[in-house]
């Protein structure tokens, strides 16, 4: 139980990191950066989708279709980055118990869980004209849907339990064995003989397309990274928030009970 | 500059449901925020604060 513990050190005696991890404190300072985000977002995205549609060629095989991947190819490098985000806020809260961190990893969830599903999407409507097929059972495809029911299962399983720091840590470990398919999604294409190409943007001997094509997709790959942050710095907020109502519920709730004969 | 006919509805149809499913996204993150702050803002409002916030009993 969280309120039988002895008082916690205010922000002042902590040291910077334990200070800006603070929840109370970082209700104070996220303030500040939510709408410096949103512009920062919109302005990507913007820009972003004007390069996408009227500012770039399409592709000599692909054709049209080749600006799905300008949404598919973030969406699916979100999925997988905000996997990593939960397994790093895992260890947070199972070598440090850090209040944050359980915080980061139950908001970070539900965003991750939708942009895997977009990338699922995207993808699918891509193969359709491209390779025929909506859907092939191959590596990078179904280890990408195990992605999205390793995220819903998170999720189920954030909602199960009333007591959240419990949860925390039963979930943190859930999450670290889940953590095993963001290496597989990876490698998949070059373990297996897979219909999904392999790496293209980020290789040792640097991208496979035009300055052209790669111009939005870095554009765009940005304007996704900036919305990752600001809906996960506002979904982190709104968690501190509910944990404070009800932590004050539960003690007013004791309260009655105690005031009873 | 895209051209139109040229799997026009697999191209729209990416950008309308990620569209459609990130704004609900966002809808969703802001109106939980909303809500949670709404909720403090009535406990408060009932004169119910968190430990930390309270006024220190002084020891006898």
């Amino acid at each position: 139980m969280t309120e039988s513990k002895p008082q916690e050190p205010t922000p002042q005696d902590l040291g910077f990191f334990s200070r800006i991890a603070h929840p109370g404190y970082f209700l104070e300072w996220s303030r500040y950066f939510i709408w410096p985000l949103v512009g920062i977002t919109t302005i990507l995205m913007a820009y972003g989708l004007y390069l996408a549609f009227f500012n770039s060629p399409a592709d000599y095989q692909q054709g049209e279709t080749v600006r799905i991947m300008y949404v598919h190819v973030p969406s699916a490098w979100l999925s997988q980055f905000c996997y990593a985000v939960m397994a790093i806020a895992a260890i947070g809260s199972l070598v440090w118990r850090h209040p944050l961190a359980d915080v980061s990893a139950k908001a970070a969830a539900p965003l991750g869980a939708t942009f895997t599903a977009i990338a699922l999407i995207t993808g699918a409507l891509w193969g359709a004209p491209t390779w025929g097929t909506f859907w092939e059972w191959d590596g990078r495809m179904t280890s990408t849907l195990i992605m999205l029911f390793i995220y819903m299962g998170i999720i189920a399983l954030w909602r199960t339990f009333e007591d959240q720091v419990r949860a925390g840590r039963i979930i943190a470990v859930i999450t670290l064995v889940g953590a095993i398919n963001v290496p597989i999604i990876k490698f998949s294409v070059d373990w297996w003989n897979t219909l999904h190409q392999p790496a293209s943007v980020f290789r040792l001997d640097g991208p496979t397309m035009p300055p052209s094509i790669l111009l939005p997709l870095f554009v765009m790959f940005f304007a996704f990274s900036f919305l990752f942050l600001l809906l996960h710095f506002i979904s982190m907020r709104t968690e501190i928030l509910r944990r404070r109502a009800r932590a004050i519920e539960r003690q007013y709730a004791q309260q009655l009970r105690t005031q009873k004969p | 500059m895209i051209e139109s006919g040229k799997h026009f509805e697999y191209i729209f149809g990416a950008y309308g449901l990620s569209a459609f499913l990130i704004a609900a996204l966002c809808v969703w993150v802001v109106f939980s925020y909303k809500k949670q702050e709404s909720r403090l803002a009535t406990l408060k409002a009932m004169g119910l604060k968190r430990r930390s916030e309270r006024t220190p009993i002084k020891p006898e």
